[in-house]
């Protein structure tokens, strides 16, 4: 799925976020993903893009949001916007119906105390309007947080009962704090014992990117599935695009550059020709461990190492 | 897109046949004709379509239009997949022509051993026809040898190499041999072991409706997983539709109703229509644990065969 | 008392299990309400239940047991899964 990276602007600073560099270099830009650029772009695909992300930095803070909602409404293009809601929900979107089939909304939240009080209600308000189309996002990188603040969100606002997880993983060349590889068992067994909280209040819990097969044995593994998680261990394509219609990777991978979303007319060829560009600058092969090289799990593409990321971190 | 059932009758009788509560000796034998196969053929093709025809019965290949109504479906561009014991001349006879055309088949086997000559003469020939266009399916016994004739079977005919296994289901009248409860983890071990070995020959398991997940164990999940054998416990979608075009939720439901294809607008409708009517009675689930387990409660894992969890159920009605 | 036609349920060990087929919501009974359940089902009188629950749970109260039933009863009925 394409990611449209809409502006440089955030008002969280989340330690983990791997957009944080692109965010540090580009803040003073003032630049934005057009709805101009947009437009081109869906024309440019031939309306072959069915299913798109909206990203920051913050979306809220994109004075175009609305328009560019309803551009895709009108392309019957389904809409996943990623924010943390910390900010007032601009006026024209707190107007689309609370029930809207055509955009979902994708929260990264954290526990109480790392909001400001303003940030917070900001928070409450949004799910109180849109909860029936919200779902939690949450990043593993203490490995002593209580998760018990995601279900209790759940319930008292009646959100999805589905949490996309996420590992924190490096941004290339580091700039974030992550989870090292060494600790993926330990953040293995972290991630059973919340998974299991949340079934006992029936949740589930999902692998977004940068989990590692072997951070589970098979019996691990089979709980996992039994509790209804649905595992992941290679990553999806994401390409991230962003103003000047520049297309790169993904956030950790920024750095290894970035190709014109013009060059090509569909997605599958946009992805090669960024997998090519990441592989002639860090090679084919990956794998956070030197045991990957052997792994049956990599051989049947079961899993893919870990991040690509790691690649740049000794 | 539905089953058709182009016979109620087959060249076997197998005791765990899911299919007894309405095919023949309980009524009489009947054939899909190719004026009915055409109606549901259109009436299919009204409306939202994946383009995937199931041809079964009884055995498909004992209906002597099964060649016309495969190229008729051919002509409209259609995928087909046609579920036979491949152990009649009809299916040899139909393998030959339509071996280089793009049909898949799903052969319904038993163990090897059981088989008769003139049985092994047919399925070996219609086998080395086929190759990777047919994939075995059989049902783990729980009191078998663990199957690994199966695996024989596919690298020798050079098989699709994805083999679909089942767990012995109840009619809903109980008619014929299905699992008893103790035996589901006998049999989980089993297929847990197939899977394993399958998987040093790059062969994975798929799996018929009404296995429920809670048969394995947390190890047994991770292996077949490993294996690339991942379970599902989700039930089959389609509903079949009898030779005289009645259409049924699924065969061991049968005798609970049924609603000639005519009586909707489209084949979505019908399906609209079943779910509805039968969509409630998956909540009952097959243990008490159903009710609070997460993949239940998603429709992962649908709590085993359907018609099972009817069985002394009170008030069922379509 | 009976239990309406478009309740559907069964017994899953010592516990009942019901569904409305009207609209699909689910019920899970405990272990007494089950016993009382069944026991509807076999249209045995309110004095047979009463003495059935007082003898397996081993209660004496005989005015608490017909008094629990009754409410239960009437909640069932309010609830449209009996009549």
């Amino acid at each position: 799925m394409a990611n449209l990276y809409l502006t440089h602007h955030c008002n969280r600073g989340c330690p983990f976020c791997f957009a944080r560099k692109v965010l540090a270099q580009r803040k003073d830009r003032n630049e934005i993903l057009t709805v101009e650029e947009i437009t081109k772009l869906l024309d440019h695909y031939h309306n072959s893009i069915h299913t798109i992300g909206l990203l920051g930095g913050e979306p809220f803070l994109y004075p175009h949001l609305a328009e560019v909602i309803q551009l895709l409404h009108e392309r019957q293009i389904l809409c996943k916007i990623f924010t943390s809601a910390t900010n007032p929900m601009p006026k024209d979107v707190e107007a689309f119906p609370a029930t809207m089939d055509y955009v979902n909304f994708v929260v990264n939240v954290g526990e109480r105390a790392t909001y400001k009080d303003d940030q917070f209600q900001n928070l409450e308000r949004f799910f109180e309007k849109f909860h029936e189309v919200s779902a939690l996002s949450f990043t593993i990188f203490d490995l002593n947080a209580d998760p018990t603040f995601l279900f209790d969100m759940i319930d008292k606002y009646q959100l999805s009962r589905s949490i996309r997880t996420g590992i924190a993983l490096p941004i290339y060349q580091g700039g974030n704090k992550y989870i090292m590889p060494d600790e993926y068992k330990k953040a293995g067994e972290y991630f059973i014992r919340c998974v299991d909280q949340a079934a006992a209040r029936q949740i589930t819990m999902n692998m977004d990117c940068g989990f590692q097969a072997c951070m589970f044995n098979d019996e691990q593994r089979g709980h996992l599935l039994r509790q209804g998680t649905q595992m992941e261990f290679v990553c999806g394509a994401a390409i991230d695009i962003g103003p000047g219609l520049q297309a790169w990777n993904c956030f950790p991978l920024f750095q290894l550059g970035y190709v014109n979303a013009l060059d090509t007319d569909n997605e599958e060829d946009l992805t090669r020709l960024l997998h090519e560009q990441v592989a002639k600058e860090i090679g084919c092969e990956y794998g956070v461990r030197p045991e990957c090289a052997t792994c049956e799990f990599m051989e049947h593409g079961l899993c893919q190492g870990g991040c690509r990321s790691f690649k740049s971190i000794k | 897109m539905p089953n058709l059932m182009l016979t109620n009758y087959c060249n076997y009788k197998c005791s765990y046949c899911f299919g007894k509560d309405i095919m023949f000796p309980k009524n009489p034998r009947q054939l899909m004709t190719r004026d009915c196969f055409n109606g549901i053929v259109d009436w299919v093709k009204k409306g939202p379509s994946d383009r995937i025809f199931h041809l079964m019965g009884g055995e498909p290949t004992l209906n002597p239009d099964i060649d016309w109504m495969v190229a008729r479906l051919l002509e409209e561009d259609m995928n087909i997949l046609i579920f036979s014991n491949l152990a009649t001349p009809g299916a040899v006879d139909l393998a030959g022509k339509i071996a280089n055309l793009p049909v898949n088949w799903v052969v319904n086997v038993n163990d090897p051993a059981h088989w008769n000559d003139a049985q092994r003469k047919n399925i070996t020939a219609a086998l080395e026809l086929l190759r990777e266009r047919a994939c075995l399916t059989f049902n783990i016994m729980p009191d078998e040898d663990d199957n690994m004739w199966a695996l024989d079977y596919t690298r020798r005919y050079h098989l699709n190499n994805n083999i679909k296994v089942g767990f012995l289901l109840p009619t809903y009248n109980q008619t014929n041999e299905a699992l008893q409860d103790d035996e589901y983890t006998v049999v989980a071990a089993k297929v847990t072991r197939l899977a394993q070995e399958a998987a040093k020959y790059d062969i994975h398991l798929d799996y018929e409706c009404g296995i429920p997940t809670c048969a394995f164990t947390d190890e047994q999940l991770g292996i077949l997983w490993r294996c690339g054998s991942q379970l599902q416990s989700g039930c089959n979608s389609r509903l079949d539709i009898t030779p005289e075009g009645d259409v049924i939720y699924c065969l061991p439901l049968a005798t609970l109703g049924s609603k000639h294809y005519t009586e909707f607008d489209s084949y979505n409708d019908a399906c609209i229509w079943f779910d509805q009517r039968f969509g409630p009675y998956r909540k009952l689930g097959r243990r008490i644990e159903c009710a609070t387990c997460n993949l239940h409660n998603t429709m992962s894992c649908n709590a085993g065969c359907l018609a099972k969890n009817l069985i002394n159920c009170k008030n069922v009605k379509l | 008392m009976n239990v309406l036609d478009n309740i559907s349920w069964k017994q899953l060990g010592d516990r009942v299990v019901a569904v409305d087929t009207n609209n699909g919501d689910y019920y899970t009974l405990n272990e007494v309400a089950s016993t009382i359940w069944v026991a509807i089902s076999e249209n045995k009188t309110l004095d047979d239940i009463v003495a059935q629950i007082m003898e397996e749970y081993d209660i004496t109260d005989e005015a608490k047991v017909r008094q629990d039933l009754d409410t239960q009863l009437a909640q069932w009925k309010e609830m449209n899964l009996m009549a």
